[in-house]
């Protein structure tokens, strides 16, 4: 106060001075004084010092006022009078030491400032400056401030320095490097890097303790962004695994998140923590499956981390192995490479710089490395199949990508044997495949003139028991292709008498088969082989044909391979006919006609009427009496006809039989006639064509008039609109005959059959007969008949459609009238007028 | 016949083509023997379920395996040959051995030393169990790889069990190898000794052969003293001793044959 002659400038000042002697707790005099001080501030008639003076004494007149001591440092902090935050810092220090009661406020505003410096020591000393003068149910307001700057200013901080910011490649090379120095840095120490976020760390396990518990996975979250391990260590197993037996602790509880962290925190410390990592990361296994790679990952960095590249090799190999799908093989592939890359990288990085008498360590982890990176890069076609077998072992398309990986025959043929060992010949689905596999298999001997060993092995695969026959024919024929090239035909044939010898109960075996009411080995059926049937066939009919003169011995071998066929009831239509011709060009007649007699009752109408084609046509090229053939033709025709084929084919066979036996007689047209009218209506186009052929035989080979009664019956047999062409034609013939009678009269009939508009071709042929054979009256009763067929065959379309149970065309009426409304109007209305109202 | 090769052209032709050229003069490996092993015996084609009875047996074999290279295949077929036409030629017998170490299909087969006639057991445990004592007594004796002669001196037997068969056998050396397949007999037989298992017949050890040849006849038509008297008395072999190196044990399972390695020194 000896000063205050300093401070005092006029009257004014005087008189506020002598007012606070008098009432020096009056606020209102304070506010005015310092208010009159700031304007003369403003007017430079005083200087900050002045204020802070008066502002000073004012805060120590009323010490324990928390307002006062708030609008003094605010004032303060608004002004910027203090080059740091010190001050402001001194301030809320003095005031914290001088209020009483009400301090939440002014705590808010020291820790809101504290916070504002993002010093941490000072954040400390607010909060550690402010909670104990807070009511308890206030400090969460303090709390939230500390959270709020640790989330929003420290983590992303944090996170930014943190390792995952970098490529996987990139922390390999970082951590490579790191251990590369230290085994060749004698100097560097050994100890842990311990983060030095401990400050926040500690903050956090702090509000941990008077936190609720649902806050506690978000704190600890942020904790495991401090890294600082230590505290990371201590607190999650306090709050989280208080012990060693993780089997009580369920997802909820530990959320993978925080598991991971704890995981990586226990990493960092090494081998102390070794036996609780391993359990740990079994925990985390089990209860979390998804993390399966992640904690490959994770385990790979420690190996890396602890210096022990040589056990990488075979960790990664174990894991890659363990894969069990295309994503998880392709991420643990990646990691190999990038794990061998940053070892062999930083390596060489170093060894340019390092000093080369001392550097035999470096020299070996480079030559190493780069072999495995080599024979990584190069295994990974191998490593993928490995994949795929892992998944379905019975899978040959998998092994025969394998086989094809490899180009040198030793490796093949080591991939076969392997997949042959591990192949369940009952579990591969698609038939065929692994006989084709064996077949490979074989033939790589074969081919390279090993024929011992590619027998060995065909009659190995056929010793398999395979489930589909077709496996067993894939490898029989493949190996007597083989031989045929090699041996010639009698080495196949022999291989075939052994392969289709017919057990006694062969129909029996052959039903047990293919309802698979018991697991019958294909071998059981082998004899049931089409395929291998007619390729013996055809060895067995070639080296027929390449002799001269029939071969009484083949020809036997021959019937015997049909007849075979025939009782195991696999020959086809085709064989059968084959063998039918085989049989007539032996000139055995006899079995001949037994082979076809058989071949038309063993298949059903639509495929025996191709069978009795061939038949009839090979029949009346045998010496057979006609009798005997009239008695097929008869046969066949009453099996097939009734059944609804359409059979004009063999009515013309017999057609043209008759006439090559006894010439063209009334008998032979009697044949086509019999098609004619017994063939069903469906087939019209064969009716009209024996029609035709009947009518224009009998023309021409027994007159004219013969044809009338053809014609009679032609015209109201055949549909009404296929007729114009026949009454057009037999009227012709009555002209011709001079009966134009007659010839009115059949076109008067034929005018009838169809509307007049549908029947031009008739009216206008009666139109130019009338104008030749006619006169004016039949003309005119001509024209007055069409008229009159034109009325009464009128097609009233609109009616027939609205009788019951005809569609009724509404819709498009509806359209009509709804298109053109002003027309219809119109012309409902004609005399409507138009007012303009 | 050209029409038919034509016809049937292999489909693998083509596809080989490539790889036999890049493939060049490269020497293939054996067929390891686990793939040879592992179907062994073709699958029963019996039709069991037209079977009245239900009861199964579990039969097995022991034996020593010799896989035969291709020149020995070859002395073999000549030594056999020779057989026959000595058979032919001193004796009035119109018999004729076909060989065993070619299968009906043609292709390369095993021959084999007994080392017991057929095993029956009532049950598959029980055959297992023979199966495990034996690889066990194997570990556990003194046996190791050894060298097995076989002399080009055939010899006509009758089968045991079926009296219209015969085999044309090759003596096999008593010296060198007679305490090591004594002990491996031994080592069969003391493993099935106290199992639930029958011989159908005892196992003659004094006659340790190969047969090379066999003969399906009437029994009345084969007078195996007079052929074995016109094989010693007018074959020559004119071929040197066969010998090969005996490894393992085989013994068959269902189809597939399994194998207990002599401890190698």
């Amino acid at each position: 106060m000896e000063d205050i002659d300093r401070y005092i400038k006029d009257d004014e000042d005087i008189a506020f001075e002598f007012e606070l002697q008098s009432t020096p707790t009056n606020h209102k005099t304070w506010e005015r004084y310092l208010s009159k001080w700031k304007q003369q501030l403003k007017n430079n008639e005083r200087t900050f010092n002045d204020l802070i003076w008066l502002y000073q004494r004012y805060a120590l007149q009323f010490r324990e006022d928390s307002d006062v001591w708030n609008e003094y440092i605010n004032w303060l902090i608004e002004e910027q009078l203090f080059s740091d935050y010190h001050g402001i810092i001194d301030c809320y220090d003095q005031a914290m030491h001088s209020v009483k009661g009400k301090f939440e406020v002014i705590s808010i505003q020291y820790l809101k400032y504290a916070i504002g410096t993002l010093d941490i020591k000072v954040i400390v000393k607010a909060l550690n400056d402010t909670l104990p003068v807070v009511p308890k149910q206030t400090h969460y307001k303090l709390w939230n401030l500390i959270l709020e700057f640790i989330q929003s200013k420290i983590i992303p901080i944090l996170n930014d320095n943190a390792e995952d910011s970098k490529s996987q490649l990139e922390l390999f090379e970082e951590i490579v490097r790191n251990v590369i120095k230290h085994n060749t840095d004698t100097t560097s120490t050994e100890e842990v890097e311990i983060s030095s976020n401990a400050s926040i760390s500690e903050l956090l396990e702090r509000y941990l303790v008077v936190s609720s518990k649902d806050n506690r996975v978000d704190v600890l979250t942020m904790l495991g962004s401090t890294r600082d391990w230590v505290s990371i260590k201590r607190t999650f197993e306090y709050y989280l695994f208080p012990s060693d037996a993780y089997d009580n602790i369920s997802s909820d509880d530990a959320p993978y998140s925080l598991c991971i962290l704890y995981l990586e925190c226990l990493h960092h410390f090494g081998k102390t923590s070794e036996a609780k990592r391993i359990k740990f990361s079994n925990f985390i296994e089990k209860t979390y499956p998804f993390s399966w790679i992640n904690l490959r990952i994770m385990d790979t960095e420690l190996l890396l981390k602890t210096g022990q590249f040589s056990q990488l090799e075979k960790f990664l190999d174990d894991a890659l192995a363990k894969t069990k799908s295309v994503k998880d093989f392709e991420t643990i592939f990646a990691l190999h490479i990038n794990v061998e890359q940053a070892i062999v990288e930083t390596a060489l990085k170093v060894y340019e710089t390092a000093d080369k008498s001392n550097s035999s360590y470096i020299e070996e982890l480079i030559t190493n490395h780069m072999q495995y990176l080599n024979n990584l890069t190069k295994s990974y076609a191998v490593k993928l199949n490995d994949f795929h077998l892992r998944k379905n072992v019975n899978d040959i398309g998998v092994w025969i990508q394998r086989v094809n990986i490899y180009s040198s025959l030793t490796d093949k043929c080591s991939v076969y044997a392997d997949a042959i060992l591990r192949i369940d010949p009952l579990k591969v689905k698609t038939p065929g495949y692994l006989g084709e596999f064996w077949c490979s298999y074989a033939r790589l001997y074969w081919d390279n003139t090993d024929i011992d060993s590619a027998r060995e092995l065909y009659e190995k695969a056929l010793q398999v028991p395979f489930p589909h026959l077709k496996d067993l024919e894939v490898i029989w024929m493949n190996w007597m292709e083989k031989e045929l090239v090699r041996e010639g035909a009698d080495r196949v044939i022999s291989l075939l008498d052994k392969a289709l010898v017919i057990p006694e109960n062969a129909l029996a075996r052959l039903e047990q088969f293919r309802n698979r009411r018991t697991n019958i080995p294909s071998q059981s059926v082998i004899f049931s082989s089409l395929k291998m049937w007619t390729f013996y066939l055809d060895l067995l009919e070639s080296a027929k044909y390449s002799e001269d003169g029939l071969n009484p011995k083949l020809y036997k071998d021959v019937k015997h391979v049909y007849d075979s066929m025939i009782n195991l009831r696999i020959i086809t239509p085709l064989l059968f006919t084959s063998y039918a011709k085989f049989a007539k060009l032996n000139n055995d007649r006899e079995k001949c006609l037994q082979i076809y007699d058989r071949a038309v009752s063993s298949f059903p109408p639509t495929v025996s009427y191709d069978i009795w084609k061939i038949y009839l046509k090979d029949v009346m090229e045998l010496s057979v009496t006609p009798e005997h053939i009239r008695d097929l033709f008869d046969s066949a025709l009453s099996n097939l006809t009734p059944q609804g084929i359409d059979t004009k084919e063999i009515y013309l066979l017999g057609n043209t039989f008759e006439e090559n036996t006894n010439g063209i007689t009334q008998g032979s047209i009697a044949v086509l006639l019999g098609g004619a009218r017994d063939l069903k209506e469906k087939f019209v186009g064969s009716k009209l064509e024996l029609w035709d052929l009947a009518i224009e035989k009998t023309k021409t080979h027994f007159g004219l008039e013969a044809a009338r009664p053809l014609y009679e019956e032609c015209i109201t047999e055949i549909p009404c609109d296929r007729s114009s062409k026949y009454i057009i034609s037999f009227a012709d013939i009555e002209v011709v005959l001079g009966e134009t009678v007659r010839a009115r009269e059949i076109l008067k009939y034929g005018s009838t059959l169809l509307p007049p508009a549908r029947n031009d071709e008739l009216w206008s042929y009666w139109e130019m007969f009338e104008v030749n054979n006619g006169d004016k009256q039949t003309y005119k009763d001509m024209v007055k008949l069409k008229m009159k067929l034109e009325v009464e065959m009128k097609v009233d379309t609109e009616h027939i459609s609205q009788e019951n149970g005809n569609v009724e065309f509404v819709s498009s009426k509806k359209q009509k009238t709804q298109t053109n409304p002003e027309t219809t109007a119109a012309e409902s209305n004609p005399e409507e007028i138009d007012l303009d109202l | 016949m050209d029409l038919v090769k034509q016809a049937y052209a292999s489909s693998s032709e083509s596809e080989n083509e490539q790889e036999e050229q890049s493939s060049g003069a490269e020497t293939l490996p054996p067929i390891p023997s686990a793939v040879l092993d592992k179907f062994n015996i073709a699958p029963s084609v019996r039709n069991d379920s037209m079977k009245t009875s239900s009861f199964r047996h579990w039969v097995t074999f022991a034996y020593i395996e010799w896989r035969l290279a291709q020149k020995e295949r070859a002395s073999l077929d000549r030594l056999l040959s020779k057989c026959n036409s000595t058979i032919q030629k001193h004796t009035s017998q119109e018999v004729r051995f076909t060989p065993t170490y070619w299968s009906d299909l043609g292709s390369p087969r095993p021959l084999h030393i007994s080392l017991c006639t057929n095993i029956v057991f009532k049950q598959a445990e029980t055959r297992e169990t023979f199966f495990k004592n034996v690889e066990t007594a194997v570990e556990q004796s003194d046996s190791k790889p050894f060298k097995v002669i076989v002399f080009p001196r055939p010899r006509v037997i009758r089968s045991l069990t079926n009296s219209g068969h015969f085999f044309l056998t090759l003596p096999i050396d008593t010296c060198d190898t007679e305490t090591s397949i004594a002990q491996l007999i031994r080592i069969i037989r003391d493993s099935h000794r106290d199992l639930d298992a029958t011989v159908n017949f005892p196992f003659d050890e004094s006659a340790i052969h190969v047969s090379i040849g066999s003969l399906n006849a009437s029994p009345e038509s084969v007078n195996t003293a007079a052929l074995n008297e016109a094989l010693a008395s007018h074959l020559t072999p004119e071929i040197p001793d066969f010998s090969f190196k005996a490894t393992n044990i085989k013994m068959d399972r269902n189809r597939e044959t399994l194998s207990v390695r002599f401890p190698e020194v």
